[in-house]
């Protein structure tokens, strides 16, 4: 019943902060006009005499961007639950295990060689470059975790964390390099993509990540099962009779498809996957039946009204994403880890 | 009106004089039509060059560096460059934005045309060929080519007049080192190939780096390397370091020959780097305030 209800808030909270988000910008556009615009778009209704300055404003720049922030929202949330259900630790998320640093490893260096010898290939793909270049960097990193992480061609989630971590680092100090080596244009791009934006959201590039990031969201609430199985244990688990090693290479790859691709438009957003999910077992329990979609659509709710936030609370300057979400994030993230100190310090 | 005139009985070369009048008026809404109405200029040499060309009252937005000249700073500021939101330049409903090539994410562009709006990225070079096509550059893009023409002209003809001026003074050349700052801990300094660079040499000195190309980080040893004889900074950027006491007391300055003969100069940041229009009257500035100090 609770559950129903959760389910109930959320849809109808999505449902408002859409509205709200195609109404509200830079651009002053009333109500009235919103819903003429969207009604003669979605033909309800005829041609009326609107201002095209507007229905561009809002079918052009504004809905790529809330469906963007819905998708990347979504699958942040959903693959954080993922992620903390196999690796069976409350603080782990995609960032963990070096998904988000390999992709904007290679988003960095492709902004600073651009002028070199990408500039060939940039102009054939065009700004996709930086898409494929972030999904590629995310997908080699999550596999040089997963290699490093085996024991007796099993993954181990201990190993897996330290991997992640030593990925991670080595990423950092390469972003590092490379923002060092980069001149002032080259490091604004940078700085825009490590804080992550929505900003960039384009119908070209939104229907070309929408495969990658919706089939996760779609498929990863089928592992409900097995991640409640997962949460006794590892070995347990196996005793039972769950294939730990087929989810643990799912969520892993399923994870790093939808990451990968949300982070090569919209950037690094960070705490969604981490704060989402825990807000969801707060409320309705742990059972994946449950959090996953829940996360889903908590998580795109949750960026959706983050970027909203951030692009109209010191107009027309927008903030990054990414401190509203880190500002939002950041004080549930201290909460969770000081009520699980004890677990925490036994492990 | 005409009606009237009709009315009262006049003859016919007066209704052709008004036929004329007719013609020539709406020949020129013709031209003022292709010419775009709303401007926003996102960089300060960008600006500084429409308000030079005459079409600074068309401007209904700024970047945050547009400060010159002094209508600039009381027009409405959009956010700078790369941040820039696609929404918030929209609102000002534009028909055309000026920005430096670049500048603004493919994302932005791609956003500005779906709704209409022209974007002109001009593309700038730091030397005195590069400020004349900077000028024709944005001329073209107003729709006012032979305003534009007139401009690079006199531009042109006062660059040459201050680099014979300077050439003919026959002064000796020192060797300056360019100072970026923003704080202690945020300082380069200019290389090779930068705006900097250019302009130093423009007015008749030398750039004390020679090793790399464009901003570099500072470091204490490079400094006591160079050994300039007059370090150059940005007004803003000597205040930043809490004026020239704090600036002479920074490690291993006292050992250069700027800092033995204080020879710190600040000056006006846009004006030095912007080579605009403004380049004869920056090069010229920056030799004055050179040989007052190093004579």
């Amino acid at each position: 019943m609770k559950k129903t209800l959760t389910f109930l808030i959320l849809i109808a909270a999505l449902i408002f902060t859409i509205i709200l988000s195609l109404g509200l910008g830079a651009m002053r556009i009333p109500v009235k006009e919103v819903i003429t615009i969207l009604a003669s778009k979605a033909g309800l209704l005829s041609n009326t005499a609107e201002d095209p300055l507007a229905a561009g404003v809002i079918l052009m720049i504004r809905l790529p961007r809330v469906i963007l922030g819905l998708m990347v929202g979504a699958a942040l949330g959903t693959t954080g639950t993922a992620v903390q259900g196999i690796f069976r630790n409350p603080l782990a998320e995609p960032g963990l295990i070096g998904i988000s640093a390999g992709a904007s490893m290679m988003t960095v260096i492709i902004i600073a060689l651009e002028g070199l010898f990408f500039i060939q290939i940039s102009q054939s793909l065009g700004y996709s470059l930086l898409a494929i270049g972030a999904f590629f960097g995310s997908g080699l990193a999550a596999l040089l975790v997963y290699t490093l992480s085996k024991t007796n061609g099993q993954p181990n989630m201990a190993l897996m964390l330290l991997a992640g971590i030593a990925i991670n680092a080595l990423a950092g100090a390469f972003t590092g390099l490379v923002t060092y080596l980069s001149s002032e244009q080259q490091l604004r791009s940078i700085t825009f993509w490590m804080l992550g934006s929505l900003g960039g959201a384009t119908w070209g590039n939104v229907l070309c990540i929408a495969p990658f990031v919706i089939l996760p969201i779609v498929i990863l609430p089928t592992f409900s099962k097995g991640l409640n199985v997962f949460a006794i244990g590892e070995s347990q688990a196996e005793l039972i009779g769950l294939n730990t090693k087929s989810i643990k290479v799912w969520v892993v790859f399923l994870s790093t498809m939808a990451v990968g691709a949300s982070v090569s438009v919209s950037g690094i957003i960070g705490f969604v996957g981490l704060l989402v999910p825990h807000t969801m077992r707060l409320i309705g329990g742990v059972n994946h039946k449950f959090v996953l979609p829940a996360s889903a659509l908590a998580g795109a709710l949750v960026l959706t009204l983050a970027d909203l936030i951030s692009r109209t609370i010191v107009e027309p300057i927008e903030l990054p994403i990414g401190v509203i979400t880190a500002l939002l994030g950041t004080p549930i993230f201290i909460y969770i880890m000081l009520r699980d100190k004890k677990k925490i310090t036994n492990l | 009106m005409f009606c009237r005139q009709k009315k009262d009985g006049l003859m016919n070369k007066r209704v052709a004089k008004i036929y004329l009048l007719l013609i020539f008026l709406l020949s020129q809404s013709i031209t003022t039509f292709a010419q775009p109405k709303r401007i926003i200029t996102l960089g300060s040499a960008l600006t500084e060059t429409v308000f030079a060309l005459g079409a600074g009252a068309n401007i209904v937005a700024v970047d945050v560096t547009s400060e010159y000249p002094k209508a600039a700073q009381l027009l409405p500021k959009v956010s700078r460059n790369r941040s820039v939101n696609s929404e918030a330049l929209v609102a000002y409903r534009p028909d055309l934005v000026l920005a430096p090539a670049g500048d603004l994410s493919a994302e932005t562009i791609v956003h500005l045309q779906a709704v209409k709006i022209k974007v002109v990225s001009i593309r700038q070079d730091f030397s005195a060929g590069g400020c004349i096509n900077f000028i024709h550059d944005i001329a073209e893009a107003l729709g006012i080519k032979t305003k534009g023409d007139a401009l690079a002209q006199t531009t042109k003809a006062a660059i040459a007049a201050a680099q014979t001026q300077i050439r003919n003074a026959k002064q000796a050349s020192p060797k300056v080192l360019f100072i970026y700052a923003r704080g202690t801990g945020l300082m380069s300094v200019a290389g090779r190939g930068s705006s900097i660079d250019a302009i130093i040499r423009m007015a008749g000195g030398k750039n004390a780096v020679h090793e790399f190309a464009d901003f570099k980080p500072y470091t204490t040893e490079a400094l006591v390397r160079a050994n300039p004889d007059i370090i150059l900074m940005f007004d803003f950027g000597l205040s930043s370091l809490g004026g020239r006491e704090s600036m002479m007391g920074l490690p291993a300055m006292a050992l250069t020959n700027a800092c033995k003969n204080h020879r710190i100069l600040a000056l006006d940041g846009p004006l030095l780097i912007n080579f605009s229009s403004r380049l004869p009257e920056a090069i010229l500035t920056l030799n004055k305030q050179m040989h007052q100090v190093y004579p």
